[in-house]
């Protein structure tokens, strides 16, 4: 039995689990400032107590639709690769623990998910996606491929 | 035990990089005994340290190494080529194995025919295995040196401490700085009260004290950097049977420890070019009328906040023509273009990808992979490279490098309704667009910028990020910023307004972010809202422009309108309403401060920024707006600051300066667009500072003779002595080398032989009958002319 914590999030209408030692806090977002020219997966950049952050603006990725981010939006703090990021998420639920080795082989993510999503693992009944956070900020290379 | 093997690597490491130099030297000294008992020393210390730490191999070739040394220091082996070689060859594999020993890659271990080459030196081959063996007569001969020579003096106590946790203080401090910067935005948003100000104040200041000195402590001496070039040159010299002398200088400037390593490459690259396609053959030198030794000299300096590096080579420069020919036949530039470039931009053109002068590919250089690479890691540290080719003489490179990487001085602009920090060192000039001097004209659909009958592609900073300019207030007076990127390619970005000037403590962006190449980093300027800096380059890229192209825009017109030009000043209205004009080249910048950073004190104006005072000047009340327009001034070591009432332009100075009546005030009078302007003269702003600060330099050394407790010395006489340019010192073994004595005790002095150096005070004002001459002790003109004629006599 290998249990991790895992935080329960809502993104774009689904249920998702990141890994929560990979969570650093999280955080309503203030002054988003746009970064022009940058990925289309880039929200903007904001300053969290004295460091800049770049926020990612994750239902774009499995939707393929911007969505103008607001001042006050949550956004999960994560460091992937030296660099620190927000992840725009709907609403947070819980830290929970769940056994990924009880993973739901049968059933795989949707296809506009696949890409970022690791396994499906069941919560106490419910299923949930496991995030690959480091896929999250590699931007939209799976459109091009 | 791992602690003592990371002790040994490190320490390891640090020899040998010191090391390096002196070998090579020795090879051309072989009788200097000093660096072969260096060189011993070291191989010695390894071996020592192998046998304690059990580690056979470099035990092995440390022993070899000593022994061949040890007959050479005994005057058993001459010296050769082949034992430096040799030599050097062993400590090469000392070095990788040390390497190896950290990071745990096995190194192929053919040590015995590096020890065998080692040894023929000394014994005949074959017999060497017999030296594997300790040798006590080696050892007697360590002891002396070993022992003899005590820990050099002078060198300062020091610690090691690992690089993450350095680099985590360094991070820590500037998130310190930025986070002060937050709470002083919200004191300001407060309204806080005297108290807080000044306690909040003291921490701004101590704040700004600790990320001085972690800045120091990210500065290294750039002698790490070139003491390893003396051995590459040789191994050069030796693989392409050249003879070339190599001169370092500038050694002791200190840079940043992270430009070390950033710019180990590029100069490597560089020296191997001038080795190999520069410098010419004995014959081909001799040929040319030459020294057949080539001579490459490498120096750095530091000019203002920038290093200069100079590499400077003899050899036969750069054939443009054969240039040409190459660019044409890679597709670099074509026939036409070529043509009609600058000598310049044909210069420039080594810089791109894919190109060579070298007519044949050696294991050195000549691969076309060299320049375009060397370029562009200096750009990515935001430093430049300029060539200046002297062809058939030689070719000198200067490298210039910011001081720091993450602290730069910014200018914040403003595009539609975004905030964009730009690197002052890329900006050569900023224009209102409205300004007469600017006139804009098309060129098949390409825009370009005319300022002051100078061309310059041009684009709006929104149009090149896509920013919508829409809800931007018509009519508003934009401002055109005239950007050099990295390599000579000059172009006029145009933004809505520039709106301030500060240092921005940089931090690379997110992958995601920096990929489109525009910018150089974030920062998080006082104001609490995220900023992206611009990165020069990549705008000019993203204008369609390339280096090679930049020059041809308007060259031919270019050339015809700047050789007359005469120097540039700055036409403003002074605070007494008349027009007059400075020398640009004496401005530092051009600034907006609040009033109540000026004040009167110490018996003049001055005007505090960043915790330091400069002496201002002509500031009269014009305190309608609070703000006061200012220049800085510099004479390239002080600063100080001039008020002025208003910026009007900047032109060049043509026909003659009619001299002035005045000349301490203007340096004459010239003719600005048809009008007579007085020309200020900059030296009266540095003539007062400059005085009191020379004489501190020499600052002639005054004993004060009294007692410890002696309250009116250390806190009357000290401080207005110090005052006047002199320092002083209590302590009794400054005595003998004071210029002069000061002493109150007139009992004392009786006794005393007569000093001449020594200068009496007294405590009353009218003299005592004594036979010793005194000085009342508050009579501070007497006291200091005193002073000055025990000097004048002394001197």
């Amino acid at each position: 039995m290998t249990k991790k914590l895992y935080l329960i999030a809502d993104l774009a209408g689904s249920r998702v689990a990141i890994e929560s030692g990979l969570v650093e806090s999280v955080v309503h977002v203030p002054d988003i400032v746009p970064a022009p020219m940058s990925d289309p997966s880039i929200a903007g950049i904001f300053a969290l107590r004295s460091r800049v952050l770049t926020l990612i603006d994750t239902q774009f990725l499995v939707t393929g639709v911007q969505v103008p981010p607001h001042k006050g939006a949550l956004a999960v703090i994560t460091e992937i690769a030296g660099h620190q990021y927000g992840l725009l998420v709907d609403k947070v639920h819980d830290v929970v623990a769940i056994d990924t080795e009880q993973a739901e082989s049968s059933i795989t993510a949707p296809s506009s998910w696949a890409r970022y999503v690791t396994q499906i693992a069941n919560n106490d009944g419910a299923l949930v996606m496991i995030l690959d956070t480091r896929a999250l900020v590699s931007g939209q290379v799976a459109l091009a491929e | 035990m791992d602690d003592l093997l990371d002790d040994f690597i490190a320490e390891t490491r640090e020899t040998l990089e010191s090391l390096t130099n002196q070998l090579v030297e020795w090879e051309r000294r072989p009788d200097d005994r000093a660096l072969l008992d260096s060189v011993f020393r070291f191989v010695h210390t390894v071996k020592g340290s192998c046998g304690f730490l059990d580690l056979p191999r470099l035990l092995r070739l440390s022993h070899a190494a000593e022994d061949v040394l040890s007959a050479a220091r005994l005057g058993d082996v001459a010296i050769s080529e082949q034992l430096v070689t040799a030599v050097l060859a062993v400590i090469d594999r000392i070095a990788e194995l040390t390497e190896a020993l950290e990071t745990g890659i096995a190194i192929y271990d053919n040590d015995s025919e590096l020890i065998a080459a080692v040894l023929t030196h000394v014994q005949p081959e074959g017999v060497f295995a017999e030296s594997l063996k300790n040798t006590p007569a080696s050892d007697e001969i360590i002891n002396d040196i070993a022992f003899g020579e005590p820990a050099s003096p002078g060198r300062s106590r020091s610690v090691r401490v690992s690089l993450s946790l350095l680099d985590k203080l360094m991070s820590g401090v500037s998130d310190m700085v930025l986070a002060r910067n937050e709470v002083s935005r919200q004191l300001r948003k407060a309204g806080s009260s005297g108290d807080l100000e000044l306690s909040f104040g003291r921490l701004s200041a101590s704040v700004a004290e600790l990320r001085d000195a972690v800045g120091m402590m990210r500065m290294q001496h750039i002698d790490k950097l070139f003491s390893s070039l003396p051995r590459l040159v040789r191994d050069l010299s030796i693989e392409l049977d050249k003879e070339i002398d190599l001169r370092i200088d500038g050694s002791e400037v200190e840079v940043d420890r992270e430009m070390v390593e950033a710019l180990r490459d590029p100069l490597t690259h560089i020296l191997r070019n001038a080795a190999d396609h520069g410098i010419e053959s004995a014959e081909e030198r001799r040929a040319a009328g030459k020294s057949p030794v080539g001579h490459i000299s490498i120096s750095a300096r530091q000019s203002g906040n920038q290093i200069l590096i100079e590499v400077v080579d003899d050899g036969r420069g750069i054939n443009i023509e054969k240039l040409g020919k190459r660019a044409i036949a890679a597709k670099v530039v074509t026939m036409a273009n070529w043509q009609q470039m600058s000598m310049r931009a044909q210069l420039n053109t080594i810089f791109a990808p894919g190109l060579s002068t070298a007519d044949k590919v050696t294991s050195i250089s000549g691969r076309g992979v060299g320049m375009d690479v060397v370029r562009s890691n200096l750009q990515t540290i935001g430093g430049t490279i300029e060539l200046e080719n002297n062809e058939g003489t030689g070719l000198k490179l200067t490298l210039r490098l910011p001081l720091t990487l993450s602290i730069i001085a910014g200018l914040s602009v403003r595009a539609g309704d975004q905030i964009f920090g730009v690197a002052r060192s890329s900006v050569v000039e900023m224009v209102s667009a409205s300004n007469v001097n600017v006139k804009f004209e098309e060129l098949g659909g390409q825009k370009i910028a005319c300022i002051r009958g100078k061309r310059y592609p041009f684009k709006p900073l929104e149009d090149i990020l896509g920013i919508d300019t829409r809800a931007q207030s018509m009519g508003e007076s934009r401002t055109l910023i005239v950007m050099r990127p990295a390599v000579g390619a000059t172009f006029v970005l145009e933004v809505a307004a520039v709106i301030d000037n500060e240092e921005l403590v940089v931090k690379p962006g997110a992958p995601l972010v920096m990929a489109n190449g525009l910018f150089a980093g974030t920062s998080l300027p006082d104001n609490g809202r995220p900023m992206l800096l611009l990165d020069a380059s990549g705008l000019a890229a993203a204008m369609g422009l390339n280096a090679v192209h930049q020059e041809e825009v308007g060259t031919p017109e270019n050339q015809a309108d700047t050789t007359p030009k005469g120097p540039s000043a700055l036409l403003f209205i002074a605070t007494d309403g008349r027009k007059q004009a400075i020398r640009l080249s004496a401005i530092e910048r051009i600034e907006d401060v609040d009033i109540t950073q000026i004040q009167f004190v110490g018996g003049r104006l001055r005007l505090s920024v960043d915790a330091k005072l400069y002496d201002l000047w002509e500031c009269e009340d014009q305190a309608e707006d609070r703000l006061v327009n200012v220049l800085k001034l510099s004479d390239g070591e002080s600063s100080c600051y001039l008020a002025v009432r208003e910026v009007l332009d900047i032109f060049s100075i043509t026909g003659d300066i009619v001299p002035s009546a005045q000349p301490e005030q203007h340096e004459g009078v010239i003719t600005v667009f048809g009008e007579a302007v007085e020309l200020r003269n900059i030296f009266g702003f540095f003539e007062e500072s400059d005085r009191r600060r020379r004489k501190r330099g020499v600052a002639p050394l005054c004993f004060i003779d009294c007692a410890d407790d002696a309250q009116w010395e250390r806190t009357i006489l000290a401080p207005l002595l110090t005052a006047s340019g002199y320092s002083v010192s209590f302590d009794r073994s400054d005595e003998a080398h004071a210029a002069i004595l000061l002493h109150r005790d007139m009992a004392k002095d009786a006794a005393k032989p007569d000093d001449p150096r020594t200068l009496h005070l007294r405590n009353s004002r009218h003299a005592a009958p004594s036979t010793i001459a005194s000085v009342y002790r508050y009579d501070r003109v007497g006291l200091i002319s005193a002073i000055e004629e025990k000097l004048a006599v002394g001197a």
